[in-house]
C-alpha cells in the first residue's frame, strides 16, 4: 500500500480545515500540508444556515462583492411566540453565504499557498507511529496511509479523529440541537433581514430561522432538543412551521444536520493532534452559528502547529498554547453564553411575549442592547438570574 | 454520565446483551452524523456506503433514537441474541439479556431471555 507523507494532515475540509491549511501552508511554506474532504465536493453538500456576523468574516475573507455571498443582513427580527415583531440592531449586521461556492475559495486560496486538497477522500482509522500518526485512508483510487507529524481534526459534529486521539467529543443529548432546512422560494419576507422565531410549539429547545437569500428566497429551518421535541424530529417540525407560517412557499432545497451547543470540550489537543470547529464543539451555545468560530479556531491551530513544528514538538504539552488562545479568544465566553441559554430555557412562551411587547415599548431609533436590557430588567425582574449568570 | 458508564459497563459483561439494539434505515438517513457524538459507547460510525452501528457495542439505551431530524434510527431487536445464546449454551454460562430504558434511572430491569 503506497503511503503519503506529509507535515501536517488536515482532516475535513469545512471552514475550520480549510482555515488551518490555507494558514499553515502560507505560514510555513517549506511544510507539506495535505487536507482531506470525504466528500465529492468542497462546500457541498451545504449542511448550514448560511448566517454569519460580518465583524469576524472580514479576518479571513473580503466579502465586498464577493460571489459567495447571498445577501447583505442589516437587520435583526425577533418573533416572540405569538409572532409579535421585534426589530433590532440595523446597520452592519452580516451576511448569508452561499457556503457552495463560499468553500471552494477558500480552498482554492488553500492551493495556491500550497497545501494539497484531497477530495472524496476519507480518513477510516489512525494510530500513533513515532512521534506522528499514520491514517488510513480510501479515496476514489483505492486504499492508502497517510504518514503525518501533526493532525488537525476539522472533521465536523462527528469528530473521529478526536475518538482516534482518544479525547471525549461525546455530547449529551440536551445539547445537540437536531435541525432541518429547507431553501423556500416565493414567499413574502424583509430580504435585509435575520429572522429568528422562539416559542415550545415552534422549534422547542431552538429556535426558527428565516435567512434571506435573496428576495423571496430563504434558508428556512429550525432546531429542537428531542428531549423536548414530544417525539416529532426536527423535519416534522419544520413541515409543520411552514405550513403554518409560509404555506405558498416552493421548497427547492432541503438538508438536515445536528448543531452542538455545548462548551468547548475539555482537551481540543492531544499528542500530535489538535481538534478546530465542531469537532471541538467551538459553536455558540446560544446563537448556534459556528463559521466564523470554526476559521478563528483554524488560524490558531496553524499558528501553533507551525511553531511546534519549528520547534519539533508536538506532544500535547506543546500543543496546549492552542487550547488556551481558543479559551480566551472565544472558550470563555460561550461558557458564558451557555449558562444564559440554560437559564432561558426556563421561562416560558407567556414570558416571552410579555418581553417582547416592553422591547417594542422602546422608540425604535434608540434600541440599543443597553436600553433594551434595562428596560427589560425594570419590567421582568425575574430575569436578574439570568444576567447574573453572565458574570459568575 | 455514571448512567452512561454503567449502562456502557454493564452492556460489556459478556453475558449480558441488550434485548433491543439501535438500526438504521438508510432509506431515510441523510449521514448527518448528528447521532454519533451522541453515544456513549461510541457503536455509531460512518462510511461511505451509510451510517453502520455495531449491534455488539450498542448499549440500547436509546439516546441516538429521538435527535435524528428524519426519525431514521429505531430499536430493533438485537440480531446478536440468538448466536450469542447457542455460543455461550455451548460455553455453559447464562445468557442475561438486559433492557436498558433512559427513562428509568434506577437499576436496569433484567428480563429473561427474548
Amino acid at each position: 500500500m503506497s503511503v503519503l507523507r506529509t507535515d501536517v494532515l488536515v482532516v475535513g475540509g469545512g471552514p475550520a480545515g480549510l482555515i488551518a491549511a490555507r494558514e499553515v501552508a502560507a505560514r510555513a511554506p517549506q511544510l507539506d500540508v495535505v487536507l482531506v474532504e470525504r466528500d465529492r465536493a468542497i462546500g457541498s453538500p451545504v449542511r448550514c444556515g448560511e448566517g454569519v456576523g460580518s465583524k469576524g468574516l472580514g479576518e479571513f475573507m473580503d466579502p465586498t462583492g464577493a460571489p459567495w455571498i447571498s445577501r447583505r443582513i442589516t437587520q435583526v427580527i425577533f418573533w416572540a411566540p405569538d409572532r409579535t415583531e421585534v426589530r433590532v440592531a440595523y446597520g452592519d449586521v452580516g451576511y448569508v453565504l452561499d457556503r457552495a461556492r463560499f468553500e471552494p475559495v477558500l480552498a482554492a486560496e488553500a492551493g495556491r499557498a500550497g497545501a494539497e486538497i484531497l477530495v472524496g477522500t476519507e480518513v477510516t482509522g489512525m494510530r500513533r507511529d513515532g512521534q506522528g500518526w499514520l491514517a488510513d485512508a480510501r479515496g476514489p483510487r483505492g486504499e492508502f496511509a497517510i504518514r503525518a507529524t501533526l493532525v488537525i481534526g476539522a472533521d465536523g459534529v462527528e469528530s473521529m479523529v478526536g475518538r482516534w486521539a482518544g479525547l471525549d467529543t461525546r455530547v449529551p443529548s440536551r445539547d445537540m440541537e437536531s435541525c432541518a432546512q429547507y431553501v423556500v422560494s416565493g414567499i413574502d419576507f424583509d430580504p435585509d433581514a435575520f429572522y429568528l422565531h422562539f416559542g415550545d410549539d415552534v422549534a422547542p429547545g431552538g429556535y426558527a430561522w428565516v435567512f434571506p437569500k435573496g428576495v423571496g428566497t430563504a434558508n428556512v429551518g429550525l432546531g429542537i432538543v428531542a428531549l423536548k421535541g414530544r417525539g416529532r424530529p426536527a423535519r416534522q417540525w419544520l413541515d409543520g412551521y411552514l405550513d403554518t407560517y409560509f404555506p405558498t412557499g416552493v421548497r427547492t432545497g432541503y438538508t438536515v444536520g445536528g448543531v452542538i451547543v455545548h462548551p468547548t470540550v475539555k482537551r481540543t489537543v492531544a499528542d500530535g493532534v489538535i481538534l478546530c470547529g465542531d469537532a471541538a464543539h467551538m459553536v455558540n451555545p446560544l446563537s448556534g452559528g459556528g463559521i466564523v468560530n470554526a476559521m478563528k479556531a483554524g488560524r490558531l491551530a496553524a499558528e501553533v502547529a507551525t511553531d511546534a513544528l519549528a520547534a519539533r514538538d508536538t506532544s500535547a504539552a506543546r500543543l496546549q498554547r492552542y487550547h488556551e488562545s481558543w479559551m480566551s479568544l472565544l472558550g470563555e465566553d460561550h461558557l458564558r453564553f451557555y449558562r444564559i441559554k440554560e437559564a432561558l430555557n426556563k421561562f416560558d412562551d407567556g414570558f416571552y411575549n410579555r418581553l417582547a411587547r416592553t422591547v417594542n415599548g422602546i422608540p425604535y431609533e434608540k434600541r440599543t442592547l443597553g436600553r433594551i436590557f434595562g428596560a427589560a430588567l425594570m419590567q421582568h425582574p425575574s430575569l436578574l438570574p439570568v444576567v447574573a449568570r453572565y458574570f459568575v | 454520565m455514571l448512567y452512561d458508564a454503567l449502562l456502557t459497563r454493564l452492556s460489556r459483561m459478556p453475558h449480558v446483551t441488550p434485548i433491543e439494539v439501535a438500526a438504521v434505515d438508510r432509506q431515510l438517513c441523510d449521514e448527518c452524523g448528528l447521532c454519533m457524538p451522541l453515544c456513549p459507547p461510541m457503536a455509531i460510525h460512518m462510511r461511505r456506503e451509510g451510517l453502520l452501528i455495531d449491534a455488539a457495542t450498542c448499549t440500547g439505551c436509546r439516546k441516538c433514537i429521538d435527535p435524528c431530524p428524519v426519525g431514521a434510527l429505531s430499536m430493533v431487536h438485537n440480531p446478536l441474541l440468538s448466536s450469542l445464546k447457542s455460543s455461550t449454551a455451548a460455553l455453559g454460562s447464562p445468557v442475561m439479556p438486559v433492557t436498558l430504558s433512559p427513562d428509568v434511572r434506577g437499576a436496569p430491569t433484567a428480563g429473561g431471555p427474548a
